[in-house]
């Protein structure tokens, strides 16, 4: 992989519980929560820029509820 | 940024003996250029020696639609998506495009934590013996299943991989990688979905044996 | 991303490996058999793969893109569309006529048939393929009247390939 920078983050102490629970959650560590974060907003910005929709669907009742991201 | 080179061996069955091959960490031009000037006339002569003897649609090679210089242009940029092939003796010998954020584990003692997701793996059509009599090399399928599985416990997934196999390749991933089989998945053409969970993955790349 | 795989390692994957096919993605048809027809027996390739051009060419022309526009749209090679549009008797890669498929939305399987790159198992499609390729003509613009015997070939060769009764 590519040569890796360095950067601080400053966090609220909300946003570092959350960090901190979907660190645990997921058993991944808060670097690479960070970095799934990341790539998950690109991913999502690349599909809108293509002009689709992002939408939740119920696995049970097949509805669906688009996410909206202005 | 250009493709890291690690030394792999592949086996030459014309001889018997190992080779040696590069596993590269991207898929480059050069690789596509081999897919579309070398890989896809040897693809196309079987479907047609297949059309000429009124051979089922069953019995076709299962990718041969597929485009992959069309897949690693979606890639580009992409943080999520990463790509892996084998070169030797200067042509490619087969080549992987993953995505590593999308996709979520299925597996009842693992489910909802992350892997890396397989979306395609192919070997060149000389390996195969759906193309050629006497396939050239062999342990293609099993170093990019290798890489996955690194990358995955690079990623801190511990190794976690997913795909839905092609379904000439079920006893690929179910009894030589030793993934679990979890069946018929309707909402990708009732492709079987195979999963490889942290201890499945520590067996792969110790090289246990299976039964 | 370095490796280290150990020689060993590689060559006991090899022989596990041996020669079972390890594909993994997305198909685009039903893997499923086929129903066992008997095929069409007899068949006019050259009227079949004359309309498959035909088609090409109007659909490419109602969507106004020049040769190189629709090689670029389905990503297909230019000198291989125009062999598609003007040489009846070249046979067309089967990539080829699935992007094709897939640009002009078409029935993967019905296209395959025309290309003559599958067995014809319903003799109305070649019934369909003949009269369109017999009714279409080299003018520059489409007029209303092709551009409708485009519509209602096309809806045909999705209605056949897909065991449908084609309608009167």
């Amino acid at each position: 992989m590519a040569a890796k920078k360095t950067m601080t983050l400053n966090l609220t102490d909300a946003e570092m519980d959350a960090l901190e629970r979907l660190s645990a959650d997921k058993d991944l560590t808060k670097t690479a929560i960070l970095r799934q974060a990341l790539r998950l907003y690109q991913l999502v910005e690349a599909r809108l820029v293509r002009g689709e929709k992002l939408y939740f669907e119920n696995d049970a009742t097949k509805e669906k509820a688009e996410l909206m991201l202005v | 940024m250009t493709a890291t080179a690690s030394t792999v061996h592949l086996l030459e069955m014309a001889t018997g003996k190992l080779v040696e091959a590069d596993l590269l960490d991207q898929v480059e031009e050069r690789h596509l250029k081999d897919w579309d000037t070398q890989w896809r006339p040897l693809v196309a002569a079987t479907v047609r020696r297949l059309v000429t003897t009124n051979a089922p649609m069953s019995q076709w090679p299962q990718s041969f639609h597929w485009n992959w210089r069309q897949k690693i242009e979606d890639m580009k940029g992409i943080l999520s998506g990463a790509s892996f092939c084998i070169e030797c003796e200067g042509v490619t010998q087969g080549m992987m495009a993953l995505n590593v954020t999308s996709a979520r584990t299925r597996l009842a003692q693992q489910k909802g934590q992350h892997l890396v997701y397989v979306e395609y793996l192919e070997a060149a059509p000389w390996n195969r013996p759906e193309h050629v009599a006497q396939p050239r090399f062999r342990g293609i399928g099993s170093i990019l299943m290798y890489a996955a599985v690194a990358r995955s416990q690079a990623e801190g997934f511990k190794g976690r991989v997913g795909l839905h196999a092609l379904p000439q390749s079920h006893v690929f991933y179910a009894d030589k990688c030793g993934m679990t089989d979890m069946g018929p998945d309707p909402n990708v053409q009732k492709l079987h979905y195979f999963e490889m969970t942290v201890e499945q993955a520590e067996g792969f790349v110790d090289g246990k044996e299976r039964s | 991303m370095k490796f280290e795989i150990k020689k060993e390692w590689c060559l006991a994957a090899a022989r596990r490996e041996g020669d079972v096919e390890v594909g993994a993605g997305s198909l685009a048809f039903d893997p499923t058999p086929e129903i066992e027809d008997a095929a069409v027996q007899g068949l006019p390739t050259e009227a079949m793969q004359l309309a498959f051009g035909k088609l090409v060419n109007f659909l490419r022309r109602q969507r106004s893109w020049s040769i190189e526009q629709l090689a670029r749209q389905a990503n297909v090679d230019a000198a291989e569309l125009l062999l598609i549009e003007k040489e009846a008797r070249h046979q067309t890669e089967p990539h080829t006529v699935f992007q094709l498929a897939q640009v002009f939305h078409l029935n993967f399987k019905g296209l395959q048939q025309l290309a003559g790159l599958a067995v014809v198992r319903n003799h109305q499609v070649v019934t369909e393929a003949i009269r369109f390729a017999a009714h279409s003509d080299s003018i520059e613009k489409l007029s209303p009247d092709q551009a409708r015997s485009v519509e209602e070939f096309v809806a045909a060769l999705n209605r056949l390939a897909d065991g449908e009764k084609a309608s009167q």
